[in-house]
């Protein structure tokens, strides 16, 4: 035991030359953080969340903590009505002129200046056709009677609300308790389709497992449809979900030096392009689209047209309808337990 | 004290006691000696058992894990691993899910590359391309469903082909155990197991190992030790302790390898003694307390001999003895008085009743009362035929009263008879008399008048009182001289005769005298008669002296006294009066 406690003492000071990161599940290049490691001789720790959830809760109770992390934009605003986050000193990054200034403006208008922008993309509907003659365009879709315990959902609370909202025709940043209510609601109704609600690891359920449909991330989405024509990523006719994630420094970060030195290694245009091709998301890196292919740039999974983009919503974030949301996706989860106990 | 009685069933209980005291003390003690005996023998053969099944375990263990290391080393060909890390991967992490004992498994090249899956401190895979210029060590932590939760990715430091696991294998030794010592990654002992890769020119290609955690074999032996109700150790011949049943105290609290000098607790230092001197099984003493110890040895490992030492607190073996035998004894005397009391029940209603009943009986005929006596119920023949002979007896006994009372009367008669036929005038009185009693006594007791109100003949026995009483009113006339009772003449008596004689006597003193008288009559000298006369009264004198001494004296006379009596008879008196008439 003692000796435990040496490791971790002795570590303690390691760390104060090592980062520690926190990004989503398979969103990016392992290559670039071995030259990062390499190249600045630290150590990193890069932990992996599954959903926005899990990681802002953690920087919410300070039980660890990040020099960087990875979250989507209406959590980055609840990080800084908390002032959890640092302004960003753009100066110490030297490529933050490579960042896509639009996407970053649309995206992270009232949170500009507290990130560096990552990716975006968007969730959307995902078919695998072989199991199904069905044609799907529609949320409402995946509540049908031919799905039943076959389609994915996630597990991010705001993400899958938004999709029961938007399947009602109403806005995914709403305050109306009432429809956030019927969004609950018709919910409860879909737990009998739901084969699994996981958010990492959606591609692996899809060629592993016997799931027809689901929500689904685009980049996710394409690691798959690049080796089989049978999976189809479809935008659905109300809208689909827009997401845009940025890279945040946390204020009880050890090392804002290193942070600054990574992010700033991430925004690098070959960087970024070489995440990009290995992850299928879009870049919010305008100058590292330059080193994408073309069949990347015009792929309408990662750049939809605009057509494909009509009805789609970013979240937004909103203190009391997300704590509605998330009470009531609470009930929403015991829900799902029930059916999974009666229904073996 | 002497003369004191004890009741039966006081002596029945007694002997019954005894007896079961006497067998029950020479079962108990017989028992009690075969019983460690044979606990003894038990605990060997236990012991043998446990160790052998220890022993099986964990070689089966070792051996398992050395299997996973041969397939490890050559499921892929390539001599840069890294190519096939993916494969490799998953392979180390199946093999390190199938065996808990695996902390974690491992694979090295020549070129210093270096994959593992590892148990602890967290699951996680560790991965090290010796070729990649970027000189990293990666850690991948992942979660149950082995997914990357986390990475680490750490400035290569570690050369796997300087440590022992990789060196110490060769082309004519592929197969490496080490020594035990600790895990830097755990901190508890281990050993490692290696297995070498060869290629057609006998160099090494790549190297497979494991850190096979001693702490499952301690594990093992705390199972086992619940078992064999003791505790066990396991160590080599440098004294390294290699797994132990419980923790155990150690003098330097830092250390992590123990070895059986460190500690406190001195039984194992003993045993070690005892096992250089080749006594593998025997007993020891620690802190006052007897412990039975067995060693055995286990097939070789490494060059090193392991031993399995187990202890057993003797007083466990003796007081599971003395608990059956406590049990025993208690049964024992349960089952005594369970029987007691039936047997008591039994010799109650089959002996001692009965035996009541006849004394009963003979205190019934001792008291005369006959008539209630019935045989006794008993189905014991020997009480039958006694209870019927009391009862015969009980006749026999009436028989002989009634004849005694027969007899009795007889005799009453007899003697009233003899008397009243003493007398021929009285005769007749004896018979009347009970007769006329009777009759009155009736009357008297038939009576309601006056004094007689109260007077009541009850039984038979009053009347035959009465009856007796009557005919031997006159019993006393047995003592009366025969003259007053045969009153046939006024002057009839028993008489002593020898007054007759005297009174004869007298008349011849007179006649002699009378014929003096006539001698002087008839002129004869005075002095002469005087001189006869004289000489013939005391002639008559002594004549009568002798008579009436002859009368009073013995049965038995001389003869010549005889004659002498005869001769004095002769003599005659003159008789006036006729003796005819006194006959009545």
């Amino acid at each position: 035991m003692r000796f435990l406690l040496l490791i971790l003492f002795v570590s303690g000071f390691l760390f104060a030359n090592s980062l520690r990161v926190s990004n989503f599940v398979d969103y990016i290049d392992i290559e670039v953080l071995k030259d990062f490691a390499s190249k600045n001789g630290v150590e990193i720790i890069y932990d992996t969340h599954g959903y926005n959830e899990d990681i802002y809760n953690k920087l919410l109770d300070n039980s660890e903590s990040y020099d960087v992390a990875f979250l989507s934009s209406n959590y980055i605003q609840k990080l800084k009505k908390q002032n959890l986050i640092t302004e960003i000193e753009k100066d110490k990054l030297s490529n933050y002129k490579n960042i896509d200034q639009k996407i970053l403006e649309s995206n992270f208008r009232d949170t500009k200046n507290y990130l560096v922008p990552y990716f975006w993309g968007s969730i959307g509907l995902y078919i695998n056709q072989s199991k199904t003659n069905k044609n799907f365009y529609s949320w409402n879709d995946l509540w049908s009677v031919d799905l039943k315990k076959s389609i994915l959902i996630s597990k991010e609370p705001l993400d899958v609300f938004a999709i029961s909202l938007k399947s009602l025709g109403y806005s995914v940043n709403t305050t109306n308790e009432q429809e956030i209510k019927k969004a609950y609601e018709k919910l409860v109704l879909l737990i009998p389709n739901i084969k699994k609600l996981s958010s990492g690891n959606a591609p692996t359920y899809f060629t592993q497992n016997d799931f027809i449909a689901g929500m689904m991330f685009n980049g996710d989405a394409k690691t798959i449809t690049e080796d089989a024509k049978e999976y189809k990523y479809i935008y659905p006719k109300e809208g689909a979900l827009l997401w845009a994630d940025g890279m945040v420094i946390p204020t009880s970060s050890k090392n804002k030096e290193l942070a600054y030195k990574f992010i700033d290694f991430i925004i690098d245009a070959k960087v970024s392009a070489q995440i990009a091709d290995k992850i299928g998301y879009a870049l919010a890196n305008a100058e590292a689209k330059k080193y994408m292919p073309k069949s990347y740039l015009n792929d309408y999974i990662i750049y939809p047209s605009t057509n494909q983009m009509k009805n789609s919503e970013i979240l937004n974030d909103n203190e009391s309808s997300n704590r509605l949301i998330l009470e009531y996706w609470q009930k929403f989860l015991s829900e799902f337990d029930k059916y999974q106990v009666k229904y073996i | 004290m002497k003369n004191k009685k004890y009741t039966f069933m006081v002596s029945i209980l007694s002997l019954f006691a005894a007896l079961a005291v006497i067998l029950s003390v020479f079962l108990i003690y017989n028992f009690y000696n075969r019983g460690i005996e044979n606990a003894y023998k038990i605990l060997n053969e236990k012991n043998t058992e446990v160790v052998n099944n220890i022993s099986k375990t964990i070689m089966g263990s070792m051996k398992s894990v050395e299997r996973h290391l041969e397939i490890l080393s050559k499921v892929t060909t390539n001599k840069n691993i890294t190519t096939d890390i993916d494969i490799l991967e998953r392979v180390t992490w199946e093999q390190l899910q199938s065996d808990e004992a695996i902390a974690s498994i491992f694979l090295a090249d020549e070129n210093g590359s270096f994959i593992q899956s590892r148990r602890l401190p967290k699951w996680a895979f560790r991965h090290i391309d010796a070729k990649d210029s970027r000189k990293l060590d990666i850690w991948e932590y992942k979660d149950e469903s082995n997914s990357i939760k986390t990475i680490h990715f750490k400035k290569l430091e570690y050369d796997p082909r300087i440590r022992p696991w990789y060196k110490e294998v060769t082309y004519n030794h592929k197969v490496n155990w080490s020594n035990p010592y600790i895990f830097s990654s755990t901190g508890t002992p281990g050993i490692t197991i290696s297995v070498g890769d060869f290629d057609q020119f006998n160099q090494k290609i790549k190297v497979a190992a494991a850190d096979f955690s001693l702490d499952t074999l301690s594990k093992t032996l705390e199972e086992k030790s619940h078992l064999l109700g003791g505790d066990i150790l396991m160590f080599n011949d440098s004294k390294d302790i290699v797994g132990t049943s419980k923790k155990l105290e150690t003098k330097n609290k830092e250390q992590k390898l123990i070895k059986i000098d460190d500690l406190v607790d001195n039984r194992y230092s003993q045993a070690y003694e005892k096992l250089q001197k080749k006594e593998l099984t025997g007993e020891i003493v620690n802190n006052n307390i007897e412990y039975i110890y067995f060693i055995t040895t286990i097939p070789q490992v490494t060059g090193n001999n392991w031993y399995i030492l187990s202890f057993i607190e003797k007083k466990f073996i003796i007081a599971d003895i003395k608990a059956t035998m406590l049990n025993t004894i208690v049964i024992s005397l349960f089952i005594i008085l369970m029987i007691y009391f039936p047997i008591q029940y039994v010799l109650k209603k089959f002996v001692i009743t009965p035996i009541r009943k006849l004394e009963y009986m003979t205190d019934e005929i001792s008291k005369n009362r006959f008539q209630n006596l019935k045989p006794i119920k008993t189905i014991v023949y020997e009480f039958d035929e006694l209870s019927h002979s009391m009862i015969d007896m009980a006749s026999s006994i009436q028989k002989y009263e009634a004849d005694q009372k027969k007899l009795m009367d007889s005799f009453i008669k007899l003697i009233a008879t003899a008397i009243d036929g003493k007398s021929k005038y009285t005769g007749g009185h004896c018979e009347r008399v009970p007769e006329l009693s009777l009759m009155l006594i009736k009357e008297a007791s038939n009576s309601e008048d006056g004094i007689f109100k109260e007077f009541k003949i009850e039984n038979s026995d009053q009347l035959r009182e009465v009856s007796v009483s009557a005919w031997l009113h006159d019993c006393g006339k047995v003592t009366t001289p025969e003259y007053v009772v045969d009153k046939s003449t006024k002057l009839e008596t028993i008489y002593n005769r020898i007054h007759e004689i005297r009174t004869r006597f007298d008349v011849i003193y007179r006649d002699l005298v009378i014929e003096s008288l006539k001698k002087e009559l008839n002129g004869e000298n005075k002095e002469d008669i005087e001189n006869w006369l004289r000489e013939e009264h005391n002639k008559l004198d002594e004549d009568f002296k002798f008579i009436a001494t002859a009368n009073v004296g013995d049965e038995f006379m001389k003869d010549e006294d005889k004659q002498r009596v005869r001769e004095i008879a002769q003599r005659t008196w003159t008789r006036h009066f006729d003796n005819m008439i006194c006959q009545p």
